[in-house]
């Protein structure tokens, strides 16, 4: 029963942190009101980039670990995808949250299943803050 | 330490107004901030986005 409540309590947190985060305190600002069409679109992608940069950076940091948490191999095929992401959002301007979205995924199925639940976490909130940003 | 199933259902019926408050309190812009021109924006966007390519190729050549 306890743990029931302890786990419904880290739920609660989680989707309120979630939802905070991506809507209002966080990550997805609302651009100034100042700027041009243009600049609100480097905004925007500015924070799509920031959440990216995270991604690749667990990943790069948890294969310096003694033992690596994430391999090498894996965390170049990360590094790879986010180079490719980060590249899209900067090219296209608009447009991309469902391919950068859908790539992650797909590199995601590629690390062994160790792997995949470590990052399944930061995957989810990459995911939530992404689909905000477009909105 | 135990909660009550009232106090969990109160939490989960107010959790929208809660969410609520707290964008308003964080959400809103400081009316003294100073507030980026266009051509920061963008600058620092490209900036950052060159910065962060570089860091993905400074990992893959890095040796073992």
């Amino acid at each position: 029963m306890r743990s029931v409540i302890v786990r419904r309590c880290c739920l609660l947190a989680l989707v309120v942190t979630l939802t905070v985060i991506s809507s209002g305190c966080g990550l997805t600002t609302a651009p100034p009101p100042n700027l041009t069409p243009a600049a609100q679109t480097a905004f925007h992608s500015q924070q799509a980039q920031n959440v990216l940069d995270q991604i690749r950076d667990i990943a790069q940091d948890a294969s310096k670990t003694v033992p690596p948490v994430v391999s090498r191999a894996s965390a170049i095929k990360i590094t790879d995808w986010h180079r490719a992401a980060i590249t899209i959002v900067h090219e296209a301007g608009s447009g991309w949250p469902t391919a950068v979205v859908a790539s992650l995924t797909e590199v995601l199925k590629s690390l062994s299943p160790a792997e995949q639940a470590l990052l399944a976490p930061y995957v989810t909130l990459t995911k939530t803050i992404l689909t905000e940003v477009a909105k | 330490m135990t909660v009550s199933p009232q106090l969990m259902q109160l939490a989960v019926e107010e959790m929208p107004n809660v969410i609520a408050g707290l964008k308003a309190l964080f959400g809103s812009r400081h009316p003294t901030l100073p507030v980026p021109t266009s051509e920061e924006v963008i600058a620092a966007y490209n900036s950052s986005y060159q910065a962060s390519l570089a860091k993905d190729d400074a990992f893959e050549k890095k040796p073992i």
